[in-house]
């Protein structure tokens, strides 16, 4: 059955259906990202009002932004190039501009990923005082160490976190000769330590993975060794309700070292923990602390940035430097600036007291204790309402960005056919998908002004 | 909307000429946000290079509308739709504006009597 009305118009509408169907879908996706742009405004505008918290204007690398920006105009150029080809019979460079319009979709795509990334791996450290240090977390765990023993809750005896976050002493010595280990390996690459020694106390009575370590194994807690520990428990999980402990203890065969994510534990002391999954176990904690390579430190919040936390961590050269760039950048504003008082102007503060660390010699190894610490996270939307709603629009963007690309591509692809029966419904088809693509373009135009230079 | 060949032709210097003005407008709202030189009001980000930076951007947009989209000589049907829409979502920043408004800040919206 032919569709009517793909190629001529509709007496009544004077529009041929896609384009009215379009035009309709194009003003509900008007609606939608309408939401999402009054909701930054309504973020942005609560922002002005909390002293102790800055909207991160121009805290996006701008180059990025605006190359991503360059690259879809170019593509809007391009895809009404390829429809005006196609109205002109000019197949060859009709699938030309297509080409170029799909290449710049692929760039979008890889720039926006590459900026992604970037935000993923890099996090900020807000302090008790009101510091927050940027950085790349290399190891974020409570090390507890000579731990011989576990308990898991009868109802739910998951022992996978053993298999998780258990190293031990001799995955620290190789590599780092340092007393604690670092199961998340040099720079938080992926913990290829912790990986390895995940192995050795999976399972039954797994094996160390490491020559001369003795094997694991679990032990009852009246010392009889436990040949099949799925077994054990469900013979304790099937006991009559009254007979049923609580919890199963198990002994280690030999202490082992275990490093807990802080978001994992429940509760802990320096002699045990609790996760959220009910296990406890008991050892002793030798490790308490973030290891952080800090490449900035924001002192906009901290009343005397010469008694900041950040300089119990840092060098007194970096609290010299830093400070003595602060006075810098104030008297140069105010020669600059006579009228305008600089500690109350948000660009001379920001210029002032939040400093990077440029080169690979200020880059600084920090331990940071956690009883310091009041929240940190990746750049990501837990780290603040700016961050909230960038990855939202700039996500749902980025789909629209995917979701045309496919279109535009299944015409360049598969467009002959329809071409050699009747060009004009081609043409009205890459017309339609023009059209969303420009819509595509029409939003990117607002989101990089308001996201990345305002 | 141009449907001959002949008609298409004479516009493509259109298309290319309104890809060169995106570009010159995203160059200055790059500068008015980057460049002191360029800055408007108060030092920084403020309200008048926010108002400058949608400007351009809405300029953009219009020509992206108008010439890219056809919207300079559409169909009525089309308009009508679009009417529409710009109203609600008027609308939805009228919202906005409401929410801000807080009960606890603004004493004029909110009177305790006797």
């Amino acid at each position: 059955m032919e569709i009517p009305y793909t190629v001529s118009a509709r007496e009544d509408t004077g529009l041929w259906n896609a384009k009215l169907g379009i035009w309709l879908f194009l003003a509900s996706e008007v609606m939608l990202f309408g939401g999402l742009f009054s909701g930054y405004i309504f973020l942005r505008l609560g922002a002005a009002g909390d002293p102790l918290y800055h909207w991160p204007s121009q805290e996006l690398k701008i180059l990025p932004g605006f190359v991503n920006t360059l690259v879809l105009i170019g593509s809007s150029v391009t895809v009404v190039m390829a429809w005006a080809s196609l109205k002109m019979r000019k197949w060859d460079a009709y699938r030309r501009y297509m080409f170029i319009t799909l290449g710049c979709a692929v760039a979008f795509m890889a720039i926006k990923s590459y900026e992604y990334y970037g935000k993923f791996t890099h996090s900020s450290v807000r302090l008790l005082d009101g510091t927050v240090v940027d950085g790349h977390i290399h190891q974020d765990l409570l090390v507890f160490e000579g731990v011989d023993s576990i308990t898991v809750p009868t109802e739910n005896p998951d022992l996978s976190f053993l298999a998780k976050y258990a190293f031990d002493s001799h995955a620290a010595d190789h590599g780092h000769g340092e007393s604690h280990a670092h199961p998340e390996g040099d720079a938080g690459h992926g913990g290829a330590n912790q990986e390895e020694n995940a192995q050795s106390v999976s399972g039954d009575a797994a094996h160390t993975g490491h020559s001369g370590e003795s094997e694991l194994r679990f032990l009852t807690p009246k010392g009889e060794v436990i040949e099949h520990l799925e077994r054990h428990i469900r013979e304790i999980q099937l006991l009559p309700k009254e007979e049923q402990p609580a919890s199963i203890k198990l002994k280690l065969s030999r202490p082992v070292t275990l490093g807990v994510k802080p978001s994992m534990a429940l509760s802990y002391d320096k002699k045990s923990f609790r996760l959220r999954n009910g296990a406890t176990a008991q050892g002793h904690l030798t490790d308490d602390s973030m290891h952080i390579k800090v490449d900035a430190v924001d002192l906009r919040n901290v009343e005397d940035p010469a008694k900041s936390a950040a300089w119990d961590f840092l060098t007194p050269n970096h609290k010299e430097k830093f400070l003595s760039h602060a006075d810098q950048e104030i008297a140069a504003f105010s020669k600059e600036h006579p009228k305008h008082d600089p500690l109350t102007i948000p660009d001379a503060r920001k210029k002032a007291f939040w400093q990077k660390f440029k080169s690979k010699e200020e880059k600084h190894e920090s331990t940071i204790p956690r009883k310091d610490i009041k929240f940190y996270a990746s750049h990501t939307p837990k780290w603040n309402t700016y961050y909230a709603i960038y990855f939202t629009m700039t996500g749902l963007h980025g789909l629209h960005v995917i979701g045309g690309a496919l279109v535009l591509a299944h015409f360049t692809f598969f467009g002959r056919r329809i071409y050699d029966k009747n060009p004009e419904h081609l043409c009205n088809r890459v017309e339609v998908g023009g059209l969303f693509w420009h819509f595509v373009d029409l939003v990117w135009i607002f989101l990089f002004p308001i996201m990345y230079l305002l | 909307m141009a449907d001959s060949a002949e008609e298409i032709q004479k516009h493509i210097k259109t298309y290319f000429m309104v890809g060169a003005i995106l570009v010159v407008g995203t160059l200055i709202t790059v500068a008015v946000a980057k460049f002191p030189i360029f800055d408007l009001g108060a030092p920084g980000v403020t309200p008048p290079d926010i108002l400058a930076g949608l400007a351009i951007a809405t300029v953009k947009v219009s020509f992206v509308m108008l010439i890219f989209m056809h919207l300079n000589h559409e169909r009525p049907l089309i308009y009508k739709i679009l009417a529409f829409t710009v109203v609600f979502a008027l609308g939805l920043f009228f919202l906005t504006y409401l929410a801000w408004i807080d009960p606890a800040v603004y004493d004029h919206f909110w009177t305790r009597s006797g």
